[in-house]
């Protein structure tokens, strides 16, 4: 689920770098920094928002003899965190024998051959290998709609397993 | 009179009934209770009681008999164990028991009487009171009866009256018949009653069951330690089959009372008959009775271990040569007695001499060492010791040596199960290898490992609090719930949840459950870790929950596994997962031996999977390891086919064969281990030779990318530094002569000891080492974190330190110092330019006087910044506006050109100062001063004029006139003109001062132009 999200990120800045330029740096910073990487409490920060006016604040020069500040830089991110029982979109990224990897954006989500339906089949044999029923298959680059049935988030990683065994979930 | 007699008979006895109760003791109460049993019947029926009665009697005449001789030997039985504890004097029993029969049987009817209450001789009284007054009465009654009749017939001439009277006087009979009877049977089973009333029924009910003295004794017979079993055998045919012992019912043995056998019987006599000639009995320390109150502890049902023992379980030998060893059950004998074991032999084949005689007589003696366990060698066996192997079918691999067989080079061996230990053996890897080695299956028998493994980790089974479950047995069978509290060993309390009262109400209670009755709960999705079994340590998700198993996707494996709920434990989301082993973790480099090398695939608990270098996986044993690999991150670096470095963490791909894509784990010489997300064998994990790979992208490398900000490594100080330091040293280092840090006062300014005063009594190169203050220790410190006392109080850094020693002595040979200085400065880089032009406008500025001060080590003054000290300084800022005007707002507007950019590059100049201690310019100063060139003062000062006045830019041509100008001229005529031409005219210093001035220059110049 997405979620708009305020944030907050301490940067801590090398002198060298004090001077006309530095909120810009550090919001250049800031992006490069975050966007794109994954919290197990907040999820992926898919992107942050109002990137130029984001609140800098004020250094801080940290004790010690470094002349290094920090600055508490305050933002707002989309965020994406996947929950227990939201069914999403993914494409499939890799199939084997026990199941297959799919990947929701950022997010690999691995469906066991416990959570496939009984009628599809792993066959090896099909090039790439597949999850073959009647009329579905299921094979590397597939889009198939899934559920999350589990998630386990750690510090700055997420996984998930999901399933296919319900109505409506399957191939697209 | 029997009316009252009775009646207060009742009464008395009631009286006492109470008092007498109190007294009593259990024992007793529960015999009496099991003796009121049939009154109770009686009484609800009283004639059928009647009949009853007399039929009791009759037959009582066998088994009451025995049941009051069971009595008597009860209590005997306590006095006899008594005795027997005190002198086994069986023979005394016997008679006694003899005297007792007799005397039974004599007074059988005694007995009877005595049976309603024996121990209490006031009721006994009144019971044989109330027995002999019922045949009392009875007699009377005939007589009566028989008087009336004949008085009827002596009546009938009296006429009707007469039978009225009669008809009275039986009715009168009749009814006091009946009341008399009444009477008897309250007296006599009233206690029954008041017993029952004290008795509260639950209780009682159970301890009924427990034995008395009715039932059969039972003796403890001293047998020959692992004979019990064959005895109890023995005993049995004989109770079958031999005459005369009708009397024992029952033989039986107790695994935890070794050495003695027990027989159920009701006399001694029969015991002693059927144990006659059985061999392995002690005899002659007798028999012990048990008392019996210790019958139920005897006969407590406990866990049967030999019930365990299947074929395939492990052993361990108890005795023998083999003691200790382990061994694997083959098969057990018909009689649960022996086992055949598999063992690994110890044989010396004849070389131990009189050893192995007796070995050969399993007379191993514990000091003795014994031969190491090995597979039978037939020809071992038939050069050394050919006389005693005896029977040889090669093809069977089948031999018998020493009366001992060996099969596939074990030894076969039936053990009494007596001498083996079959309870939580727990075979260490390493033995199981010993019997895997020569056999057909390569590798272990995990399997087996972990059953056994978990019999003695049965204990591991935790339940937590809010665990869901559900319970398997017992009253509450199938509720489910949740574990509040598991504060006790084995019980855990849960609380119940109703699911059929779902809607609204739920019904919830709490209950104490044995954790044998209750089975986790899961549901896919839950993360959980196992903690119990083959699989222990590992973690992963449920993907599936059937009946009694959960299917979870291992973290560390991708594998599917399938373990029983009890075996896990709900982890928190973010647990970290054990992958230790033995001190070996996941995907860590280890040594095999001394070629080979692998990687850790899997961590068990006694087992690692390793892939070698060669992509074979095999498991080997932690001990087996021979040590970890400890690989610098530096040094693991190999290039990959396109002659590009190859990192850990960089993305390759392979270029034949599956193509696979995975990022390096770890590099060891020429083979990259490679972890693949999408393959699945051996975790994904593969090795590859290097140059069959292909860098995708490096790590590192979008960062660097992503960057597009100045590079540090040229901007950031922080990077400088170690050159700085590097160069200083170089510099200091040429210096030669004596150490100027020795003997001085130093303090500490960083580390542990900062704040610390001392002197350096000792200086190499960087370090210095100082004698501590205190505590009084010579300790080596780094030289810059030191402070110098100048004067007393007055402390600096050793960089200033340093260079006003050098300035201090510079002042003679200044020239050279300075120029050393320089050099060894490698890098006035970019802002040197610039900063040169600010030193070149102080030099510039004070031109005349300025150099005698310096010259004369005015540079304590830079260091303390104050500014008043050092003349040079102030007057540089007081009387070269321009610099002041430039400076200040720099300063104010941008730090980092201010002092961060631009001094450093400077001082690198003077050496690595980071401030303006720029007294490094000012000490460096004095050299070019003490060059004396009035060439190159004008020379700068016209360059540097020329640049600063007219504003032009800063960096490039400024600072470059000023100093080719100023420098050329100013140390051709130089002293030393020769050295200091080449080397200023080489100039590495001009090519240095303004080749990388431009670069970085123009950005400056950027930021410098809107404010200017």
């Amino acid at each position: 689920m997405f979620f708009i999200k305020d944030l907050a990120l301490n940067l801590t800045l090398h002198p060298s770098y004090f001077g006309p330029n530095m909120k810009q740096y550090l919001r250049q910073k800031l992006l490069t920094d975050v966007e794109g990487t994954c919290t197990g409490q907040f999820g992926y920060i898919v992107c942050v928002l109002d990137c130029m006016n984001i609140d800098v604040g004020k250094g801080k020069l940290l004790t010690g003899d470094t002349g290094y500040s920090e600055f508490e830089v305050k933002y707002r991110a989309v965020v994406w965190k996947p929950f227990k029982g939201e069914v999403v979109d993914a494409v499939v990224s890799s199939v084997n024998s026990m199941g297959f990897f799919a990947d929701v954006g950022p997010l690999s989500v691995f469906i066991s051959k416990h959570l496939i339906p009984n009628d599809m089949k792993y066959t090896p044999s099909h090039t790439p290998p597949a999850y073959i029923s009647e009329d579905q298959v299921i094979m590397k680059g597939a889009k198939v709609r899934i559920k999350i049935i589990g998630t386990r988030a750690d510090v700055n990683s997420i996984s998930a397993i999901g399933s296919i065994k319900e109505d409506y979930l399957g191939p697209l | 009179m029997s009316d009252t007699e009775t009646k207060e008979g009742k009464s008395m006895q009631e009286g006492q009934d109470i008092p007498v109760k109190t007294e009593d003791t259990v024992k007793e109460k529960l015999e009496e209770v099991k003796e009121n049993e049939d009154p109770g019947v009686l009484k609800k029926e009283p004639d059928r009681s009647v009949l009853q009665e007399d039929n009791q009697n009759a037959p009582k005449d066998d088994e009451p008999e025995e049941k009051n001789e069971e009595v008597d030997e009860g209590d005997e039985g306590n006095d006899d164990a008594a005795a027997a504890a005190d002198d086994d004097d069986d023979d005394d029993d016997d008679d006694d028991d003899d005297d007792d029969d007799d005397d039974d049987e004599d007074d059988s009817k005694n007995h009877k009487k005595r049976k309603g209450n024996k121990f209490l001789d006031v009721e006994a009284e009144v019971d044989e009171d109330d027995e002999e007054e019922e045949d009392d009465e009875e007699a009377e009654l005939l007589k009566r009866e028989f008087l009336a009749d004949d008085q009827t017939g002596i009546d009938e001439e009296e006429g009707a009256p007469t039978h009225i009277k009669l008809d009275r006087s039986r009715e009168k009979l009749d009814e006091q018949d009946a009341q008399a009877l009444a009477d008897q049977f309250k007296q006599r089973y009233g206690r029954s009653g008041s017993s029952r009333y004290m008795g509260s029924g639950a209780k009682v009910s159970q301890r009924l069951l427990l034995p008395s003295v009715e039932d059969p004794s039972i003796w403890g017979v001293h047998v020959r330690t692992g004979r019990e079993k064959v005895v109890v055998k023995q005993l049995y045919a004989r109770m079958f089959n031999m005459k005369g012992v009708e009397g024992v019912y029952s033989a039986f043995q107790r695994d935890d009372f070794v050495g003695y056998v027990y027989v159920e019987a009701r006399r001694m006599d029969a015991v002693d008959r059927i144990l006659a000639g059985i061999p392995g009995i002690y005899t002659s320390t007798g028999k012990v009775l048990v008392p019996i109150d210790e019958y139920p502890d005897l006969l407590r049902a406990a866990h049967s271990e030999d019930l365990q023992l299947k074929p395939g379980s492990y052993i361990r030998v108890k005795s023998g040569k083999y003691k200790g060893d382990l061994g694997v059950v083959d098969n057990l004998a018909e009689n649960d007695l022996e086992v055949r074991v598999k063992l690994v032999p110890r044989l010396d084949y004849g070389h131990g001499g009189a050893n192995s005689g007796r070995f050969g007589r399993g007379g191993y003696r514990s000091g003795m060492a014994r031969p190491p366990q090995r597979p039978f060698s037939q020809l071992e066996a038939s050069q050394h010791d050919p006389e005693h192997l005896t029977t040889a079918r090669i093809d069977r691999d089948y031999f018998v040596y020493r009366n001992e067989e060996y099969i596939g080079g074990f030894l076969f061996k039936d053990i009494n199960i007596s001498h083996l230990v079959t309870k939580d053996v727990k075979p260490a890897l390493r033995e199981l290898t010993l019997f895997n080695g020569s056999g057909d299956t390569d590798g272990i028998d995990m399997q087996n490992v972990a059953k056994t493994l978990k019999k003695s980790r049965d204990a591991a089974i935790t339940f937590q609090p809010n665990d869901r479950i559900i319970v398997t047995s017992g009253e509450q069978t199938g509720m489910h719930g949740r574990v509040i509290s598991a504060a006790q060993d084995k019980i855990v309390t849960v609380v119940l949840e109703d699911k059929s009262f779902a809607e609204g109400k739920q019904i919830t209670e709490e209950v104490d459950v044995p954790i044998k009755a209750l089975r986790k709960v899961f549901l896919p999705g839950d993360h959980v870790s196992v903690i119990h079994g083959v699989h222990s340590g590992e973690s992963g998700m449920i993907v599936q929950v059937q009946d009694k198993q959960v299917t979870l996707v291992s973290d560390q494996t991708g594998q599917d596994v399938t373990v029983f709920p009890n075996y896990l434990q709900r982890s928190s989301d973010s647990a970290a997962v054990s992958t230790e082993s033995g001190g070996f973790e996941l995907h860590q480099l280890v040594r095999l031996n001394s070629e080979e090398v692998g990687l850790v695939l899997k961590t068990e608990i006694e087992a690692l999977t390793v892939l070698r270098t060669d992509g074979r996986v095999l498991r080997v044993e932690p001990e087996q390891v021979q040590s970890a690999v400890y690989v610098d991150r530096m040094t693991e670096k190999a290039t990959d086919r396109a002659g590009s470095e190859l990192k850990v963490g960089d993305v390759v791909k392979e270029v034949h064969g599956e193509k696979r894509q995975g990022f390096v784990l770890h590099i060891y010489r020429t083979w990259v281990f490679i972890k693949s997300r999408t393959s699945v064998e051996n975790t994904g994990v593969f090795v590859v030779d290097s140059d069959a790979v292909q860098t995708v992208s490096t790590k590192g490398s979008l960062v660097s990318q992503a960057f597009k900000v100045p590079d540090l490594s040229k901007m950031n100080p922080n990077r400088m530094d170690a050159a700085a330091s590097a160069s200083m040293t170089a510099s200091t280092a040429k210096m030669g002569g004596r150490d100027p840090s020795l003997h001085q006062y130093v303090s500490v300014r960083k580390g542990p000891y900062k704040g610390k005063k001392g002197i350096v009594k000792d200086a190499n190169g960087d370090v210095a080492r100082v004698e501590m203050h205190n505590p009084a220790k010579i300790i080596p410190i780094q030289k810059i974190d030191l402070l110098f006392e100048v004067r007393p109080g007055n402390y600096i850094p050793y960089e200033q330190f340093s260079e006003s020693r050098r300035a201090g002595r510079g002042g003679g040979f200044g020239g050279r110092g300075g120029r050393g200085g320089f050099r060894g400065e490698s890098a006035p880089r970019g802002f040197g330019g610039v900063t040169s032009r600010g030193g070149a406008r102080s030099f510039g500025g004070p031109r005349g006087g300025m150099s005698p001060q310096v010259g004369a080590g005015s540079v304590p003054g830079f260091g303390s910044p104050a500014g008043a000290t050092s003349p040079m300084w102030s007057s540089g800022g007081s009387r070269t506006p321009t610099w002041t005007s430039t400076g200040g707002p720099h300063g104010d507007k941008t730090p980092a050109w201010g002092s961060g950019g631009k001094t450093p590059s400077w001082s690198s100049g003077g050496s690595r100062t980071p401030a303006w201690g720029s007294g490094n310019g000012g000490s460096k100063t004095p050299s070019w001063n003490g060059g004396k060139t009035p060439a190159w003062s004008a020379g700068s000062s016209g360059g540097s004029r020329s640049a600063w006045g007219g504003k032009t830019e800063y960096g490039g041509s400024g600072g470059k006139t000023a100093y080719e100008g100023g420098g050329r001229s100013a140390w051709q005529p130089d002293e030393n003109a020769s050295k200091a031409t080449n080397d200023w005219g080489s100039t590495p210093a001009a090519g240095d001062w303004d080749a990388p001035t431009p670069a970085p220059a123009p950005k400056h110049e950027d930021d410098y132009v809107p404010e200017e």
